[in-house]
């Protein structure tokens, strides 16, 4: 085919004259198409990363999340000292060269203790969100692909579970708790948080499931599992993914916030909700005690919900 | 009827010239500014449009013939469409002016509904679906008469017996999505015609309607037209629609007029490859066609139209003049031009 | 279009096809209050080769009959063979096989491709689930049909957006021809389409058909398009079949109300001649398919419209015309005015 060889920005208007016009009526429309790139990956998620990358809102949140998961894996590369690692003599000092955040009530080093508690926020973030998402793709797929029953069904258990609001849900499950360690917190926070997001993928799928490729793909003779995983879910998750990362940085608030109430994380666990809740009382004499692990938590919140935001403008648009 | 209010003879405070067509439209370019460039929607289109004269313009999708009626309406999405060149004259009064921008602002809304009235394609979308057809008509009178809430009722259910809605006073009182298609259609023609207009434009009122609806709608409009003298101005791809109403047809392509004449000159002397290509590529109900003959390719990508004739990579009279310059429109005689280089050559007796 | 279709046994049988959709109300258990009465005793036969066009306006269930048939909705009842075989009793995966014989072009080239995979996977993906072509081959198989459908075979690694509607379309042809079926389903497939671009895809279906030798069920709206096309064609209203006959018998020996009604709205593209041209006005609307009327369903609109007629449904059978009439009073109008010039418009050299 002659069509290929000419560079790609050129412009597809002469067809080349060594076709006779004629057959090529006959050939019908063997037309150039200049809106192609050859050689260029032109999925829509290429082009959705190619606009991404271009975005200082994509830029600057992905780096930040970047440092963080970095902190989060090893916080002893960056820790200028052990965290627990404590002595009652130096009991709030304020920041210092040898202590550039300060110490605690205890004596630790708080420049340490607020690298460490990155790595619970980031992995109860990224965890509980995983779960959720999980459990709302299968759940939400089943539901707006099969409907009728299966769909009133989990319908009706969504609704009842959007009854119970997600803090005051939480405060009281955790109150029963006696021991409250990751696993327990990131646990009542995964039953606590599918249900919105299920709702979401449930609706995506159904818009989804309206178009005529679903369709043709039955009419093949494709199986059910085929169609969800082929065509549905690849074009229905673009919603899903936005929440999802805005969700990292919700979550990362809920713990924080359980964990200020007192009923989140316990101690020895190293929460920047359990910092902020002790740095309360001191607010006037030992201000660092909320600022450094209050402004932990506000970036790392703001990174992820920038994120979505950046993910939102570059899939939005190519997915209708 | 609603009360043939005696018009004034000034239109936002202009005045109105009696000799004058009933709008005049005069190279009017239309561009649209979007990330990816420049899409040069309408260019260099004019034509003008007298008393109950029917004027098609004819196209496909890309053609540009619905934003061109967007720009005389003063409905353009502005941005990312600008309105860069042209004039465009109702009954003498001009509708565009030019900004500190360089590009032209509709100036004149009062015409909107009034004296220039629109009939869109979906009925469904039109019109707003959570309020009552009685009390969307009846807004129409309200606003712009100063018709009373009861007398605007009554308005509303005199409009729909003149579009031929039946039980129209039982019905004022349902919503659009209560009607079928062809109905919701004499609706949007019913508010169209409320504040009895100069000039109706309809674009494509019929292409999402079943055949039969499609010709009660034709016909409830033909009978309008000759009942008020409006003007009105036809926008389709539908060759076969043109050729049951329209006095003259400006065929459109990327943006460009490519032929224009009276609707027996053009149909019988086509004049212009694109005009001749669309009529061979029809089927026919009324007699057997062996082969369908195809215009070959697509229509072109409007970020890139194609240099010189926009026709030419499709086209199968186009030599190296065709890619080079832009024909201009040549008169072929009668109020009949095309814009072909060749078009004496193109041009066939049907 | 083809004077011949390969007479003989017809592949396709369909009898008294009967889809009543039920109309439901309520939350957690529906009750149901109605039924449409979409497809109401629909039978036809389709030959090897040949092209059959179901035609009529919206609501009259054309594309209700053609997706019943394939059971992507099961029938309310009636009989559906395929080469002499029950399509209504098949199981799953003679279901699934079947699939592969009587395939499926859509009307909406933007939503009938998913527009996350490639045009070769599009392609493909019939053999993915069907078998029959080795991963080796497939790729050369999809330029071929690339190539038969008139697209560039190098773009096989393209997405849907990067084409335009007409070329979309041809990629659903050639995902329809993959399996090499017998009988293609072709479900509006022009209507969505660029006037200029709609007669390349037409000739692409009628050569496809010369070479490959495929059937089509082929529903439209557009008279024109088939009466070009199509072998024989039958007129369908408000769930029935009301006439039937080849492109002269349906067109030209119109004998049917509703076929009259429906062929004098189509307008034609020639000015000469409009003010004399009659045309039938039907008053009115469409009555709906929940409540249809007793009798003809035709009736309430017709103007020969007698008491016998909404008794009993007139059947679809030879009443003196040559071709099936469901009419009490079918005449054939002689009054068409049979254009004196044919068109002379070919391309001079």
């Amino acid at each position: 085919m002659t069509d290929d060889l000419r560079p790609s920005d050129e412009p597809s208007t002469n067809i080349d004259p060594a076709i006779d016009v004629e057959v090529e009526a006959e050939a019908l429309g063997r037309v150039p198409d200049a809106s192609a790139q050859d050689g260029r990956t032109a999925s829509l998620w290429g082009d959705a990363w190619r606009q991404l990358r271009r975005r200082p809102v994509f830029v600057i949140s992905a780096t930040i999340i970047v440092i963080l998961v970095i902190i989060s894996l090893w916080p002893g590369l960056f820790a200028t000292h052990d965290p627990r690692d404590c002595n009652l003599i130096d009991s709030l000092l304020l920041p210092s060269s040898e202590h550039w955040f300060g110490t605690d009530l205890q004596g630790c080093d708080y420049y340490s203790r607020t690298l460490y508690g990155t790595r619970v926020s980031i992995t109860i973030g990224i965890v509980v969100v995983f779960f959720i998402t999980l459990i709302a793709i299968i759940g939400g797929s089943i539901a707006g692909y099969y409907g009728r029953a299966v769909d009133s069904i989990i319908g009706r258990i969504t609704d009842i579970w959007f009854v119970i609001p997600t803090i005051l849900g939480g405060i009281v499950i955790l109150s029963l708790v006696r021991t409250r360690g990751i696993t327990t917190v990131s646990l009542v926070l995964i039953v606590l948080g599918w249900a919105t997001l299920l709702r979401l993928v449930r609706s995506s799928v159904l818009a989804v499931k309206a178009n005529d490729y679903v369709e043709a793909a039955r009419a093949m003779g494709a199986s059910n599992f085929r169609i969800i995983v082929r065509h549905i879910l690849p074009n229905a998750l673009a919603p899903v993914i936005i929440v999802s990362a805005i969700n990292v940085g919700v979550i990362i608030a809920a713990e924080a916030a359980l964990s200020f109430l007192g009923v989140g994380l316990q101690l020895p666990a190293i929460s920047w909700g359990l910092m902020i809740s002790v740095a309360q009382q001191r607010i006037i004499s030992a201000p660092h005690l909320l600022l450094f692990p209050g402004a932990f938590l506000s970036v790392t919140v703001f990174s992820f919900i920038l994120m979505g935001d950046a993910l939102r403008d570059a899939l939005d648009p190519k997915l209708r | 009827m609603t009360e043939t209010i005696a018009r004034s003879d000034k239109l936002a405070g202009r005045p109105i010239d009696p000799n004058a067509p009933f709008l005049e439209v005069r190279d009017l370019n239309v561009e649209f500014r979007i990330e990816d460039g420049i899409v040069r929607a309408v260019n260099g289109l004019s034509y003008t449009l007298g008393q109950g004269e029917t004027l098609a313009i004819l196209g496909e999708s890309g053609s540009g013939k619905s934003v061109s009626a967007q720009a005389v309406m003063g409905i353009l999405d502005t941005p990312p469409g600008f309105v860069t060149a042209g004039t465009v004259k109702f009954r003498g009064v001009d509708l565009l002016a030019k900004n500190k921008k360089g590009t032209f602002d509709h100036v004149v809304p009062e015409v909107r509904g009034s004296r220039i009235a629109m009939v869109f394609q979906d009925a469904l979308t039109a019109l707003n679906p959570v309020f009552t057809v009685g009390w969307q008509l009846g807004e129409m009178l309200r606003k712009h008469r100063g018709y009373s809430k009861k007398d605007a009722k009554e308005g509303a259910i005199e409009l729909m017996e003149r579009v031929k809605i039946p039980s129209a006073r039982e019905r004022v009182n349902s919503y659009p999505h209560e009607f079928s298609g062809g109905m919701r259609q004499r609706v949007m023609i019913a508010m169209a015609l409320s504040l009895d207009p100069d000039v109706l434009i309809a674009d494509e009122p019929t292409t999402a309607l079943d055949v039969t609806v499609q010709a009660q709608i034709m016909e409830l409009l033909s009978e309008l037209q000759a009942e008020t003298g409006t003007g009105l101005i036809l926008i389709t791809h539908d060759l076969a629609v043109v050729a049951e109403v329209a006095d003259r047809v400006v065929v459109m392509y990327a943006g460009m007029r490519m032929e224009v004449g009276e609707i027996q000159a053009v149909y019988h002397r086509p004049s212009h490859p694109y005009t001749l290509g669309l009529m061979k590529s029809l089927a026919r109900h009324d007699m057997h066609v062996e082969r369908l003959t195809p215009i070959a390719g697509s229509p072109p990508d409007l970020l890139h139209i194609p240099t010189g004739c926009p026709f030419h990579p499709r086209c199968p009279y186009a030599k190296d003049i065709c890619s080079t310059e832009i024909p201009s429109l040549d008169a072929v005689g009668g109020g009949h031009a095309s814009a072909c280089h060749f078009w004496q050559e193109v041009q066939i007796e049907i | 279009m083809r004077s011949e279709s390969n007479a003989g046994e017809p592949i396709l049988v369909v009898k008294d096809l009967v889809k009543h959709f039920p109309i439901t109300r309520g939350i957690i258990f529906k009750r149901k209050i109605g039924t449409v009465k979409a497809v109401d005793g629909v039978s036809f036969e389709l030959h090897p080769g040949e092209t059959l066009a179901l035609v009529g306006e919206s609501g009259c269930g054309k594309t209700t009959t053609a997706r019943t048939i394939l059971r992507l909705d099961e029938p309310t009842s009636g009989e559906a063979y395929f080469q002499g075989r029950d399509i209504f009793a098949m199981s799953r995966s003679e279901l699934r096989d079947l699939r592969s014989e009587i395939t499926v072009i859509f009307q909406d080239p933007y939503a009938s491709l998913n527009p996350r995979m490639t045009v070769g996977n599009i392609i493909g993906e019939p053999w993915s689930i069907h078998g029959g072509v080795p991963r080796a081959q497939r790729k050369r198989r999809i330029q071929e049909l690339l190539e038969v459908v008139g697209l560039n075979p190098n773009h096989i690694n393209r997405y849907p957006h990067q084409f335009s509607g007409g070329q979309r379309q041809r990629i659903g042809v050639a995902r329809a021809l993959a399996v090499e079926p017998k009988i293609i389903i072709c479900d509006e497939p022009v209507s969505a389409l660029d006037v200029s671009v709609q007669a390349q895809v037409v000739n692409l279906l009628e050569d496809i058909q010369d070479e490959f030798g495929v059937a089509y069920l082929f529903i439209a709206h557009d008279l024109a398009v088939v009466r070009h096309i199509a072998d024989r064609v039958a007129v369908m209203y408000l769930g029935k079949i009301v006439e039937e006959g080849d492109e002269y018998q349906v067109y030209d020996d119109t004998a049917h109300p509703y076929s009259q009604a429906l062929l004098s709205a189509v307008p034609v593209p020639d000015p000469v001649g409009r003010e004399a041209r009659s045309r039938i006005l039907l008053e009115g609307d469409v009555p709906s398919p929940a409540n249809p009327p007793s009798g003809c369903r035709f009736r309430t609109r017709c103007w020969k419209a007698q008491e016998v007629c909404a008794v009993d449904p007139p059947e679809l059978i030879d009443r003196g015309q040559g071709h099936p009439v469901a009419c009490y009073f079918p005449q054939v109008e002689f009054a068409r005015e049979i254009p004196t010039e044919t068109r002379h418009l070919d391309t001079p050299e």
